[in-house]
């Protein structure tokens, strides 16, 4: 993991137990100031209830939060420095929306004039100055979700939480408040934690993103090493697609890590994460694949000589899915397994000659194959 | 929506069968019959009160009633107690809702049951336990107490079986409440006080104005609890009427129970038009 | 739901005035009719309670077995009326357009608001020997004379209508109970219909069930839990009326509220008395006891 220069949250074997589910085990991770971090995960893994601990709407069992070095574990919700978007937005329904964004205020008992200046500054943040004497029934989903937004920033909170807050909207919306969530960061510059579920979100918006599963941390890494390096098989399959192979065994000679395999025989693996060599080294018992993402796989028309980098393979074309710039590619085996590709714009001028079913050759560089431990559940 | 009007499977359209129709039509005859006839014989100029036959229209049974202290009197009284059972009914029941739908404690099942005998156990069955309870404490004796203070044991019957009504439907309003509300403001820096406060019990609003008028309505309406526990001085409008009938029927009740259909139908389209605001806005 | 000892004070905030209420005035009211019900009178006034067991030996005897046996039958026969004739009514409710809905439930509800003892009061001008009923049946009788003297029959009726006596029957106060209670079996009989998925009845007709079929094998079987809500919510206030058979019944068609009343108004054998509306209490709790296992089974077949 990479270490963070200024560590603003710093959460420390967290663990919280719902009756004898465990719902957040020993997780530990750190949050820089200014990121945004996101904490994904399918439904039940933990991120929601790991985001109300931070929050200090459930206490956790064991383990510690610190913000700037001082625990805030004990501090209860309405005295920490950390506000929520929550994911129905929860925008007070009898409130204006002014009296909303003013409640937090109020409650602080900050002096009436310097609410209304604050109230006025963050509606005019989130483009609802407009809208003040509303109420929230009149307002839309993405409008209502500016409120909370706003309701949340104008408490001026160190960290900003935000809990699945594309879910609600429909796909238009999505992406338009996808980019206003990462602007409206840039510019106030407080820390954002966003629970999600859906991977291109996290990808296209977090700094950093925390891959959960079943209440466990799997990795923590910025988007691009997540999806170029991934830890384990779980991870590979959770962000975007992978393609896996059997791997008969995996030897270690000269430093250099061999795995045999039936379809592509020995390959050098090129990328060896830390926590791959920690299992190399360790006398666990690790099921081990060889993984590969479908824009790896590189289709041709006729055969190609494998050259020392590279390794081919061929079988029948499957259905194909017309994606835009590109499509995606079923390719069968001959032993019924099927393999995702990506095909260019190029490559598909040359597959429309080709009829389902018909033969097709791909090329593989050596260097692309990513060596992955089975996670135990997957 | 079910059976709806634009679905053409015309068997189950029951509203537009004409036997169904006449079954309905009759029920509503049944339902309003007596009353109406009731309201007309009001102004019926007949010294008798059996009513059968019509002599011409007079306000003068409405002028006696008036007159009437003793029915004017327990007219007030009536008021009295419904509007303070109101009160207490609001208070208790909104506590027991929160209580309800709040807390996780022991014997938890069993105070709910508590909480709904009062609202299934036969209204004689209460009637007579209170009136046990109030002659064995003494308090039968309010009935001497300067005015409101004999009202005391009266209202004290009423708010025990009303407030349970009252406690079901609000807590039937908090099914309805958005724990993310509460936790927004908590997380907004709000105290307990302040959750209840500005959040809870503005959410709960259309059920505490359904819940009021229901004991308001009920606490009016009832006789036989009442009758059980109120003393020979201290007489409510039904208890009134209900002796009155005894002795004779006369066109002066006609009246009176007419004061009091009235009101019953302000309240209820006050009613209807609450639950119809938010809906509205 | 938070438990209780994560926050004592509020806990304590919320249950202390309520329970405490109902504890004081509504359980150990209870306790003092448990009580009175097991203690003999020793005088007009006082009762010592020796735990005797006669109280209740006394509803055993002939004279108030006659009286349960007449409460008990008027009520089911009341009951059976209002579910019958408010299940017709619910369906027409239940299928009218959404707009006509909350008025139709308010038209058929709003007696119900009315105060009982005024609706009763009401019903004596009505049902009375020169009532609108004996009126409306009387004109009935000589406007079907008339007819039959048209056609030469009227030696099959006598010319003259003689009124029919129902204030101090059985009938007269079966018609205040229906008419007191009606409204009240219409509510749950018109949410259970609302809640049904109306395709199952579509399938059945589909599958070549008649109209009286369906409506017996699958509408009413379907709203069974509405049906049996409105048959409590009916028979278990009918058991304890007073009104109605002391108004309507003219002291000669008592039911056993009447005799608790005397026991406490007049007889003041108060033992007697709490003994006679435990019993009542209990057939209550039977009722009600039936009811959720219907339910605990209705719940266990959906999962």
């Amino acid at each position: 993991m990479n270490a963070q220069p200024d560590v603003l949250l710093d959460i420390k074997n967290l663990t919280k137990r719902f009756s004898k589910v465990v719902a957040v085990d020993d997780v530990s991770l750190q949050v820089g100031s200014g990121e945004i971090f996101a904490l994904l995960g399918p439904s039940g893994c933990g991120k929601s209830t790991l985001l109300r601990m931070i929050a200090g709407l459930e206490l956790p069992d064991s383990g510690d939060i610190l913000l700037d070095d001082s625990s805030i574990a004990k501090i209860p919700a309405n005295k920490r420095p950390i506000n929520m978007v929550f994911q129905s937005y929860a925008v007070f329904p009898h409130m204006t929306v002014e009296n909303n964004v003013a409640y937090g205020l109020k409650a602080k008992r900050v002096a009436a004039s310097e609410i209304r200046q604050q109230v006025e500054q963050a509606l005019s943040q989130v483009h609802l100055l407009d809208q003040r004497d509303r109420k929230p029934h009149q307002l839309s989903g993405g409008q209502r979700q500016r409120v909370a937004l706003a309701r949340a920033l104008v408490m001026q909170p160190r960290i900003l939480l935000l809990d699945e807050p594309l879910s609600a909207l429909d796909a238009k919306l999505r992406d338009q408040m996808r980019l206003e969530l990462v602007k409206l960061q840039e510019t106030v510059g407080v820390t954002f934690i966003i629970v999600t579920h859906d991977q291109n979100e996290a990808m296209a918006m977090a700094d950093r993103i925390a891959v959960l599963d079943q209440g466990r941390v799997r990795q923590i890494a910025s988007p691009e090493e997540l999806y170029h390096q991934p830890l384990d098989t779980f991870v590979a399959d959770f962000i975007g697609k992978i393609n896996l192979f059997d791997v008969r065994k995996v030897t270690v000679e000269d430093n250099r890590v061999l795995a045999e395999t039936d379809d592509f025989g020995v390959i050098e693996i090129q990328h060896v994460t830390d926590r791959t060599s920690e299992l190399l080294n360790s006398v666990q018992a690790v099921v081990w694949k060889l993984g590969l993402r479908p824009e790896k796989l590189q289709l041709v028309a006729n055969d190609l000589q494998p050259t020392e980098d590279t390794v081919s393979l061929s079988g029948e074309l499957g259905d194909i899915a017309f994606q835009g710039v590109n499509s995606e590619v079923e390719i069968r085996l001959p032993d019924d397994k099927s393999l995702a590709a990506v095909a260019t714009a190029d490559d598909m001028q040359q597959l429309r000659q080709l009829q389902s079913g018909s033969m097709v050759n791909c090329v593989i560089k050596r260097r692309d194959f990513l060596l992955l431990p089975e996670s135990a559940d997957s | 929506m079910l059976f709806s009007r634009n679905s053409k499977a015309a068997p189950f359209d029951y509203a537009r069968k004409w036997q169904l129709k006449l079954v309905f039509l009759l029920t509503t005859v049944f339902l309003y019959a007596p009353i109406i006839v009731l309201i007309i014989f009001s102004f019926n100029n007949s010294r008798r009160g059996g009513n059968v036959v019509w002599r011409g229209f007079t306000t003068k049974y409405y002028e006696k009633a008036f007159a009437n202290s003793q029915l004017v009197e327990a007219f007030i009284n009536s008021l009295t107690i419904a509007v303070v059972t109101t009160i207490l009914s609001v208070i208790l029941g909104t506590m027991t809702a929160i209580l309800l739908w709040r807390f996780r404690f022991p014997f938890k099942p069993a105070v709910e049951g508590v909480v709904s005998l009062p609202i299934v156990i036969p209204e004689i069955c209460m009637g007579v336990s209170l009136a046990m309870f109030f002659s064995q404490m003494g308090w039968l004796a309010t009935g001497d107490l300067v005015w409101p203070f004999n009202l005391v044991n009266i209202t004290v019957a009423h708010t025990t079986f009303a407030f349970p009504f009252t406690a079901m439907v609000i807590r039937t309003r908090l099914q309805s409440f958005n724990k993310e509300l509460e936790e927004a403001a908590i997380d907004l820096g709000a105290s307990t006080r302040m959750v209840y406060r500005d959040i809870i019990l503005p959410h709960l609003k259309p059920g505490i104005v359904a819940g009021a008028l229901l004991a308001f309505t009920l606490s009016l309406d009832d006789f036989v609890i009442t009758f059980f526990t109120s003393g020979p001085n201290t007489v409510t409008f039904p208890v009134k009427v209900y002796s009155m009938v005894r002795f004779s029927v006369t066109p002066e009740i006609n009246a009176a129970s007419t004061i009091l259909i009235i009101i019953t139908l302000v309240l209820t389209a006050l009613a209807v038009r609450m639950q119809r605001e938010p809906v509205a806005s | 739901m938070d438990n209780w000892r994560r926050s004592p004070l509020t806990f304590a905030f919320f249950s202390l005035p309520t329970l405490g209420w109902l504890f004081i005035f509504f359980l150990f009211p209870l306790a003092i009719v448990w009580q009175y019900s097991f203690g003999e009178n020793t005088s007009i006034v006082d009762v010592e309670f020796t735990g005797t067991l006669n109280n209740y030996a006394r509803i055993f005897q002939p004279e108030i077995l006659v009286l349960l046996w007449r409460t008990l039958w008027m009520s089911t026969i009341s009951t059976v009326i209002c579910l019958s004739v408010g299940y017709l009514v619910a369906m027409v409710i239940a299928s009218a357009s959404p707009r006509a809905k909350p008025w139709l439930l308010l038209l058929i509800m709003l007696p119900f608001w009315t105060n009982l003892l005024i609706r009763t009061y009401s019903l004596l001008n009505i049902l009375g020997t020169r009532g609108r009923l004996n009126q409306a049946l009387q004109w009935i009788w000589e406007s079907t004379h008339s007819l039959l003297q048209l056609v030469g029959l009227e030696g099959l009726m006598a010319a003259s209508y003689k009124p029919l006596t129902f204030l101090g029957t059985p009938f007269g106060v079966v018609f205040g109970l229906v008419y007191i209670m009606l409204p009240f079996s219409v509510l749950p009989i018109y949410a259970a219909l609302e809640r049904i998925d109306k395709s199952c009845l579509e399938a059945s007709l589909d599958l070549g069930a008649g109209q009286v079929r369906t409506f017996f094998k699958v509408l009413v079987p379907m709203t069974m839990g509405g049906l049996i809500t409105a048959a409590i919510i009916t028979f278990v206030p009918t058991l304890g009326q007073f009104l109605t058979p002391d108004l309507l019944g003219r002291g000669q068609v008592d039911m056993i509220a009447n005799v608790i009343e005397r026991q406490f108004k007049k007889a003041n054998d108060w033992p007697f008395g709490s003994a006679l509306s435990l019993f009542l209490l209990y057939i209550t709790f039977i009722l009600l006891a039936i009811k959720s296992i219907h339910d605990v089974r209705q719940s266990r077949r959906v999962v």
